[in-house]
């Protein structure tokens, strides 16, 4: 009877430490963003460096978008930023990079550049794996 | 006893750990030395960013007529002076411009002259030729644009938006975003000035 009651205890003592454990891990690991460039009607070569970055939350990360405009002439186009998974939108600070929008993409050597985000915790509503994906697409001339 | 003693000096490890100051900018990897301009100053005078040797200094590119990102990065920068340095001259902020055609040394005097009125130190405007600016800008990864707009002031310019931390050393610490909150700011800078050999 006193070695039923242990067993008890201790089943209950792994489950806690095991419901602690992967709480703490929710909260504290690094969340896993992959980085995606994709050419919408533009004729871009895009690289993304790193493709994927573990994120620790609240850490600021930077990451590059290189891109290589492979037309003769200089193109002008716009980058727009989805998060995925939709439910996690709210998970990832994208900081403004620029002022006035630069997208005229000449037509030389491929460029960098740069994006600063940082994350938020999974959490235990929260998703530890993100997409942060730019979609580049023809301007429109004003 | 022993093995409770290991347990609370573990449990303080991860405490103290937990509350180790998060960097809001990002840092070179590796860290070296910052790049070096040659360009004029507000007074007209020939300035290299070098001659700040010494200080901390606060970098950011941009124009004055800039409708909004630029007077705010420079009013964070005011409050990060504020709280970090706001009776000495140990933190200098530098302001480029990107727009040469416009933002003469005496036009850069009166717009820096906006924001550095609470302090003896004041800001820096730096203006030259466009092959300078561009020399000034390249190692930075500072990009710009001029932007047709058919208004009044005729142009605009599109630019980067960041801001560039260099330690006494002249050595490249930090970048933030637009957008960093200037207390965020004031954190990182008090902390690498607290602790140079942080990473």
């Amino acid at each position: 009877m006193k070695h039923k009651g242990w067993g008890i205890g201790l089943v209950m003592g792994l489950v806690l430490i095991g419901a602690i454990g992967f709480i703490a891990y929710r909260y504290l690991a690094p969340v896993q963003v992959d980085i995606v460039g994709v050419a919408d009607g533009v004729p871009f070569t895009i690289e993304t460096i790193p493709h994927t970055v573990l994120a620790r939350p609240g850490e600021m990360v930077q990451v590059v978008y290189r891109i290589q405009n492979n037309d003769l002439m200089p193109v002008s186009a716009y980058g727009a930023i989805t998060i995925g998974p939709a439910k996690a939108q709210d998970q990832i600070e994208v900081f403004l990079s620029q002022c006035g929008g630069i997208n005229t993409y000449q037509n030389s050597a491929a460029d960098d550049y740069n994006v600063m985000f940082r994350v938020q915790p999974a959490g235990l509503g929260g998703s530890s794996h993100l997409v942060l994906k730019h979609t580049f697409t023809p301007s429109t001339p004003r | 006893m022993t093995r409770f003693r290991w347990i609370v000096l573990i449990a303080i490890g991860l405490v103290l750990a937990a509350c180790a100051h998060q960097f809001s900018g990002v840092a070179p990897n590796p860290i070296g030395p910052a790049p070096d301009f040659a360009l004029t100053d507000e007074n007209g005078q020939p300035f290299n960013l070098s001659d700040l040797r010494g200080k901390w200094i606060l970098l950011a590119y941009g124009y004055t007529h800039c409708p909004d990102v630029c007077p705010l990065t420079l009013s964070h920068l005011r409050d990060v002076k504020k709280i970090v340095d706001p009776n000495g001259d140990q933190v200098q902020v530098v302001f480029v411009t990107i727009d040469p055609e416009r933002d003469t040394p005496d036009i850069m005097q009166k717009y820096v002259s906006h924001f550095d009125k609470l302090f003896a130190q004041k800001f820096k405007g730096l203006s030259g030729t466009p092959e300078e600016i561009a020399a000034a800008a390249k190692p930075y990864h500072v990009k710009y644009e001029k932007k047709e707009t058919g208004s009044a002031d005729g142009y605009s310019m599109a630019h980067t938006a960041e801001v560039y931390l260099i330690d006494p050393q002249f050595n490249w610490r930090m970048t933030f975003p637009f957008g960093v909150k200037a207390e965020e700011i004031a954190a990182d800078l008090q902390t690498l000035r607290q602790n140079p050999e942080v990473k």
